[in-house]
């Protein structure tokens, strides 16, 4: 669903050429992201590579220096329609920030009175199923209960569009789990689109149909998750003696690494390009083999670095 | 809903300090009588040694004089004693009290979740203004109407109009320091911070108008002192300190407008 | 009765979601008619992008090994198993016919090419390669 016969896709999130220097530090340097309505989108980078200021500038919450953010065709920094997005829009933070003094159902009724499209059927449902506490006040919640109610505000929000930073760091795996299932199924029900900030491979490889990576606060890929999986390749490399070192002709090479006789070639495209290549400069054995996420994340990063952008 | 929150937020802090102005107000008018006992032996020759002034020149001789004289009588020491010093103090610095934190999260916590949620940030320090206006204008008022209830228990009376006019210029005065602290609040975010800010301001201008012709300047005018000697309302100051609350609230929002979190 | 896809093993998930119903189909747990389960109820089973089952259904479709039908859900194709099936019988046909004529250019009877074949089958001959 994320790629139509049409060939623009609807976006719900649009971000060109975003800018944001915070004193100094250029947080932003440039960013590109799009993301199709009803997808749940990854989005993948190192610490400090500019992702939750991306989310932050969505939410109106920081101003850019240069580009445009949108969301819902919005501007996300003209203060009306920032507003209006933030009434179809939901967030998790990665602090889990919530009001302390207020217990959870005071929680939960307070932003119910905020949002227009309120669910109180499914907060009444996830308050049973997460098994919060309700009368608790929310500064005596684990952290684990205050990441459940963060989730719980953002998923009963009624938001078209649910951000969220980190969602499931610090939570055992039965909670991810459940977690994950309830926004897959808000996803499949009413198209809900979802940005998932997170370190957490795993989560992404298992929900997200699409993949951004960003770094340097600029994005280095934006794809579908399938066309990455069917289009990234390791090409393993075995030689009779001392792997050469091989400058590879066909585009599409992401990295090489070289140990001993075993040249591991990450391509983005063109395995069997790369694979004819090595056995024509003599290689044993070549295998072309599926990659997971994490090289490709790994990989695609370190790259960058090493193209003199680190 | 944001005034629901703007009031869960003070809540405590505005019960505590309605309570101890109020019995404040009741220990001061029930002392009444020891202090007039007290008064009745007083003298501005002795006084005046006493304050270690020496002996006194005309104009603060006669000044002592008349206070001691005024004092002498429940108005004036309501007045000299309660409005214009302990009293006016007091409001001043709980408005400040009251006004300090963050429009957007109590102690810090949650303000991402009150920037994401569908809540303009002008509308958030609005609610904030609102009650906090509210409440220095509870703390303003009911205090000051004791006084004329509480009055016969000590054998007095006290118009309950004058009660009024006091205690409504007091939080003309307690308004602008509560529009100090939530500008510097709007800067700071931290509520020591705005708290300490405010105080210096508070007593910035309370010696700058030390340098004012007698009678002027806010703190001196918006106690009330000319309507006490000669029933007028200090007009200037009551503008002044309005349009000061006014522009300090507007600033505190484009402020806070502006910034990045 | 459908296995977790792992997502880590770099193949797609709907490839592997493709692999489980075809195999299912193949090993009789599902059979011609029966009924998959619903795209929505299986994403949240799974805990699974409802877009990645959708995908591996429509593929499906598109092999001929199930059917989509509108507002119903999704089937086993009627012909799925048997069409395997066939095809397979159908392609093995000239591989046999070839062996049999070389076995009989070679100059044995058609009596010793069977017992040859029933030898090979319950696994006393000897070929190029233990198959297993």
């Amino acid at each position: 669903m994320a790629r139509r016969e049409s060939n623009v896709v609807e976006a719900i999130v649009e971000i060109a050429d975003l800018r944001k220097t915070y004193g100094g530090v250029e947080a932003l340097a440039g960013l590109n992201l799009r993301v199709p309505r009803g997808a749940i989108c990854g989005l993948l980078g190192r610490n400090g590579a500019g992702k939750t200021t991306a989310l932050k500038a969505l939410l109106g919450m920081v101003r850019p220096t240069s580009g445009t953010v949108k969301a819902h065709g919005l501007a996300a920094d003209v203060p009306e329609q920032s507003l209006e997005i933030r009434r179809r829009t939901s967030f998790v933070s990665e602090d889990r920030d919530l009001y302390s003094s207020m217990s959870v159902a005071g929680i939960v009724g307070f932003a119910a009175g905020l949002y227009p499209r309120w669910r109180a059927d499914l907060a009444a449902e996830y308050l049973r199923k997460l098994e919060l506490p309700v009368e608790r006040s929310v500064k005596h919640l684990s952290r684990g209960m205050r990441t459940k109610l963060a989730w719980l505000l953002a998923l009963c929000a009624g938001a078209e569009l649910v951000i969220l930073d980190e969602p499931t760091a610090g939570l055992d795996p039965v909670a991810t789990e459940e977690l994950l299932q309830l926004l897959v199924a808000r996803v499949a029900r009413d198209g809900v689109t979802a940005l998932l900030s997170t370190h957490q491979l795993a989560d992404i490889e298992q929900v997200a149909d699409h993949v951004a990576i960003i770094d340097h606060g600029r994005a280095l890929l934006d794809a579908p998750l399938d066309d990455l999986r069917a289009s990234h390749r390791r090409v393993q490399v075995v030689f009779a003696g001392e792997a050469p070192e091989i400058a590879f002709a066909t585009r599409g090479v992401v990295s090489v690494r070289r140990a001993g006789r075993v040249l591991t070639v990450l391509v983005r495209a063109d395995a069997d390009g790369v694979a004819a290549e090595a056995r024509a400069r003599g290689a044993a054995s070549v295998d072309v083999l599926p990659v997971t996420l994490k090289e490709i994340f790994i990989e695609t990063v370190a790259e960058e670095k090493s193209n003199g952008l680190g | 809903m944001a005034w629901a929150k703007a009031w869960h937020d003070t809540r405590w802090r505005f019960a505590a300090l309605f309570a101890v102005l109020v019995v404040l107000t009741c220990f001061f008018v029930l002392e009444w009588p020891q202090v007039q006992h007290l008064m009745a032996t007083l003298d501005p020759a002795v006084a005046g040694r006493a304050l270690g002034s020496g002996a006194l020149d005309g104009n603060a001789y006669h000044a002592l004089g008349e206070q001691i004289a005024a004092q002498r009588t429940f108005r004036g020491y309501i007045w000299y004693q309660w409005f214009d010093q302990n009293f006016a103090s007091c409001v001043v610095l709980f408005a400040a009290l009251l006004g300090s934190g963050s429009v957007l999260s109590t102690s810090g916590r949650g303000l991402l979740l009150s920037l994401s949620l569908p809540v303009s940030r002008g509308r958030w320090l609005e609610a904030r203004a609102a009650i906090g206006f509210a409440q220095v204008l509870a703390l303003a008022l009911v205090p000051s109407l004791l006084i004329p209830l509480l009055a016969p228990a000590v054998g007095e009376s006290y118009s309950v109009t004058e009660a009024l006019v006091h205690g409504g210029l007091i939080f003309v005065l307690g308004s602008v320091f509560l529009a100090v602290a939530m500008l510097a609040s709007a800067i700071v975010d931290d509520f020591g911070r705005a708290i300490v800010i405010t105080a210096v301001v508070a007593l910035g201008v309370g010696y700058a108008e030390l340098l004012l012709p007698n009678g002027h300047g806010l703190f001196h005018a918006l106690t009330g002192g000319a309507y006490f000697r000669a029933g007028t309302l200090p007009w200037t100051e009551l503008v002044l300190g309005v349009a000061l609350t006014g522009a300090l609230i507007y600033g505190a929002a484009a402020h806070l407008a502006r910034r990045d979190f | 009765m459908i296995l977790k896809p792992n997502p880590s093993l770099g193949v797609p998930i709907y490839l592997q979601l493709m692999e489980q119903v075809k195999h299912a189909i193949e090993t009789g747990a599902l059979k011609p008619g029966d009924q998959l389960p619903g795209i929505r109820p299986l994403a949240e089973e799974l805990v699974i992008n409802a877009n990645t089952v959708a995908k591996a259904y429509r593929e499906l479709e598109h092999e001929g090994a199930i059917e989509l039908r509108h507002g119903a859900g999704a089937f086993v194709s009627a012909k799925a198993h048997g069409q395997k099936l066939a095809d397979r019988v159908r392609s093995a046909q000239p591989l046999i016919a070839s062996t049999v004529e070389r076995l009989r250019a070679k100059g044995l009877s058609d009596e010793e090419i069977r017992r040859l074949f029933e030898a090979e089958l319950a696994g006393y001959g000897k070929t190029g390669e233990q198959r297993g």
